[in-house]
């Protein structure tokens, strides 16, 4: 195995052939360094061998001219579903990494679900051995927090955690039980494996398919309060603070739960958190309609929770973007909106949403943006990608942040087509992909080797 | 006169003119009830289909009367089970329906937005007779239609909606519909029953039958049941009847002449004590007479107003 630390798995390379390619004159953006230039990159044996200028090129080397496009890390989404294989319907290893790089995204964290249950070593083996046969995205299983995620008893983290989880998370279940969190996190600390906190109590959020509110009011369904979430928040602040574990939280959705972050992270509690497109673009009256595709879990939230989340985003108190990538069938979304499935297909528009509604509306810089899903989400992580540096894995993308496109989701990569934003018109385009130095997608189209 | 869409889902879509309209056609359908030959030809060679996913008798046979007074074709289709536990689609139903080239579909359900996903993917009309704890039309216009007969106007009444609004249907569509035709509505019941975000429609909401129905022309009572929801809502029926009943020292508060209505089946000496339900100012009974010409008219409406 190469290497020490996590992903150590994930980035091991493998015994493909590692092209030499030289990207010429492109705007380099490196988010932790702040580096944002025009300039050359040479990829060597599935690293970065050099950034600068007009560097000498290698008579091997493959030629690609950038242009006025951007080259930055490619991005790591901490919170994706795969089904594989309990539900091949829903999302496959394939189909979800081919998704993932379509979208620009080198390295997905996968959670457990009702799906996919990651508490032993087969199947952490399995989804680590299934994605590096197929070299797209590199995959990083999330264990289990608890057994069967029931919240009963604690997962065994340790043989997760050699055997390559990245952390411990318990994904859209909260562990309602506080000693047990205490404990997890607790024995999480002795592997130095980073906790994932989705935060929601289930009591709160009873049977609740929307915010609570005068939308659940004229919609007639039940709600989930904003204090569903913010009481988790709360709790895992405090455990957070009393065993001295990073803990990392969300997604976020409400002022409230903003509010507690930020002033946690002033008080030094060792706390990052992460949200989704969706809440910081959607809110709970685009529900009205009863259209299932905008159901999700937490649910969509209110003009003023959606303000605070795009300020938390700005200022850094939420370091994170990822897509809560669910992909889900016709038969799970067409139905009545209680009996729906919550979830939306994100991966291959993360970036371009994140783009349009943050980078492009003015909220935030590029270089910003892009740290929320490079560099941040790595360190979480302590993961070697994320950087556009000398001697880093060779996980780059091109993407062009002024081109135009409808979003269509006939045409993802992934199964699942549960986009609320089918037929948005967006700004931000990724051209090209790279992994450990191979390119797997150029041009709208898998590259396979 | 007709109405703007093609279904009827929802008092929240309608406009002043159209609720208006159907007052004015219930009233002259209700003659119909009155003559030796309760029929007339309006609807002659369409079908209406009853399609109740939630068992209903006072509301579906409302509805098959509206229906065969008008010389439409009838036909039941109860007990179906939801969509998600067919493991048929919405759309796999809805195409399903429109092979049999149905007119009107009445739909009743469980949960809250299902006629409105299923009026989305067909041709023919959809009437929301009841959807989850969202929106049950006809019977606010029932309601309105019953209050506008005996009041004479509607705007600038004062109506107290009491009881579960929470999980009340009709309670929700008679606030939008009330608010349009300009009435003042004041909500009566235990905060555990009164859903949040309602102030943003311009209603007052009181925890005390004293003070709520103080100077108010109309009452309107919703049921009020021991569900499982509500056990964690509410200690016992007889805590809220204690607090909530409508009994004749209560209806003091209220303007002499005041109407008292009932948007559902009665639970007598829950929400109601017997002698209110069958006293002087009880317009109970005439309301399942007012509802099938109300039914009527919708029907005549969304088939384009044309006799």
């Amino acid at each position: 195995m190469a290497g020490e630390g996590r992903g150590m798995f994930a980035f091991a390379e493998q015994a493909r052939p590692q092209p030499t390619v030289f990207f010429r004159r492109g705007r380099i953006i490196d988010p932790q360094s702040g580096f944002d230039q025009v300039a050359d990159l040479l990829v060597e044996d599935g690293i970065i061998r050099r950034v600068g200028k007009d560097l000498k090129v290698p008579a091997k080397a493959e030629v690609i001219e950038v242009g006025e496009k951007v080259l930055c890390p490619g991005l790591i989404d901490l919170h994706v579903h795969i089904s594989e294989p309990a539900r091949n319907d829903r999302e496959t290893i394939r189909s979800g990494c081919s998704s993932a790089v379509a979208g620009g995204i080198t390295s997905i964290a996968v959670r457990s679900h009702t799906d996919l249950v990651i508490d032993n070593q087969a199947v952490v083996e399995y989804l680590i051995a299934k994605s590096q046969q197929l070299g797209l995205s590199r995959l990083l299983p999330v264990g289990a927090l608890t057994r069967r995620l029931a919240g009963e008893e604690l997962a065994e983290m340790g043989d997760l955690a050699k055997n390559g989880v990245v952390a411990a998370s318990d994904d859209y279940r909260s562990v309602m039980d506080s000693s047990l969190m205490r404990r997890a996190l607790e024995y999480a600390a002795i592997y130095n494996l980073p906790v994932l906190s989705f935060c929601q109590d289930s009591s709160l959020a009873g049977d609740g398919v929307v915010n609570e509110g005068y939308v659940s009011t004229i919609m007639g369904l039940p709600g989930v309060p904003n204090i569903a979430e913010e009481v988790m928040v709360v709790r895992d602040l405090i455990l957070a603070r009393m065993t001295a574990h990073p803990i990392h939280l969300g997604p976020l959705t409400t002022v409230g739960s903003v509010d507690l972050v930020r002033q946690a992270r002033e008080m030094g509690v060792a706390v990052t958190a992460e949200t989704s497109p969706h809440y910081f673009i959607l809110t709970d009256i685009d529900c009205r309609e009863f259209d299932t595709f905008m159901k999700v879990e937490p649910p969509l939230r209110s003009e003023r929770d959606l303000a605070a989340v795009q300020e938390g985003l700005a200022e850094g108190t939420i370091g994170v973007i990822t897509s809560s990538h669910q992909p889900l069938t016709v038969v799970d979304k067409d139905t009545e909106f209680q009996s729906a499935k919550a979830g939306i297909c994100g991966l291959e528009t993360l970036l371009p949403l994140s783009l349009t509604y943050l980078y492009h509306n003015g909220k935030m810089s590029l270089g910003d943006l892009l740290s929320r899903m490079t560099i941040i989400p790595a360190e979480i992580l302590h993961l070697p990608g994320g950087r556009v540096r000398e001697k880093c894995p060779a996980d780059v993308i091109i993407f062009d942040p002024e081109l135009e496109y409808i979003i269509d989701p006939q045409e993802f990569f992934s199964k699942g087509k549960n986009t609320p934003f089918g037929g948005r018109s967006v700004k931000g385009k990724v051209l090209l992909t790279m992994v450990g130095g191979r390119i797997v997608f150029r041009n709208g189209e898998l590259v396979f080797p | 006169m007709s109405l703007k869409s093609k279904d009827l889902l929802g008092m929240q879509h309608l406009t002043f003119e159209e609720i208006n309209s159907v007052i004015t056609s219930a009233k002259s359908f209700m003659e119909i009830a009155t003559r030796p030959i309760k029929k007339v030809p309006v609807l002659r060679g369409k079908t209406v289909a009853n399609l109740f996913f939630e068992p209903s008798t006072r509301t579906r046979i409302s509805f098959e009367l509206a229906a065969r007074r008008l010389s439409a074709d009838v036909i039941n289709i109860p007990a179906l089970i939801s969509s998600a536990a067919s493991g048929e689609t919405l759309t796999d139903l809805a195409k399903t329906i429109e092979a049999m080239t149905v007119d009107f579909i009445v739909v009743r359900h469980s949960m809250a937005g299902a006629p409105h996903q299923l009026a989305r993917q067909i041709k023919s009309s959809v009437i929301n007779a009841g959807d989850g704890s969202h929106e049950h039309p006809t019977q606010a216009l029932v309601d309105l239609y019953t209050t506008k007969e005996k009041k004479g106007y509607i705007e600038g009444l004062r109506v107290a909606i009491i009881g579960d609004i929470l999980h009340s249907r009709s309670a929700k569509s008679n606030i939008w519909g009330l608010k349009t035709m300009g009435a003042d509505v004041v909500l009566i019941g235990p905060r555990t029953l009164i859903p949040p975000g309602l102030e943003r429609l311009g209603v007052d909401i009181s925890f005390s039958m004293e003070e709520g129905l103080e100077g108010v022309d109309v009452i309107i009572l919703s049921r009020v049941e021991m569900t499982e929801e509500n056990r964690a809502l509410l200690p016992s029926l007889r805590e809220y009847s204690r607090f909530y009943c409508l009994t004749e020292e209560r209806l003091a508060s209220a303007k002499k002449d005041v109407l008292v209505m009932h948007s559902g089946s009665m639970n007598r000496g829950v929400e109601i004590s017997p002698q209110v339900a069958d006293g002087a100012y009880s317009v109970i009974i005439e309301q399942v007479t007012n509802g099938v010409a109300v039914n009527m008219a919708v029907l005549y409406l969304l088939a384009g107003g044309k006799k």
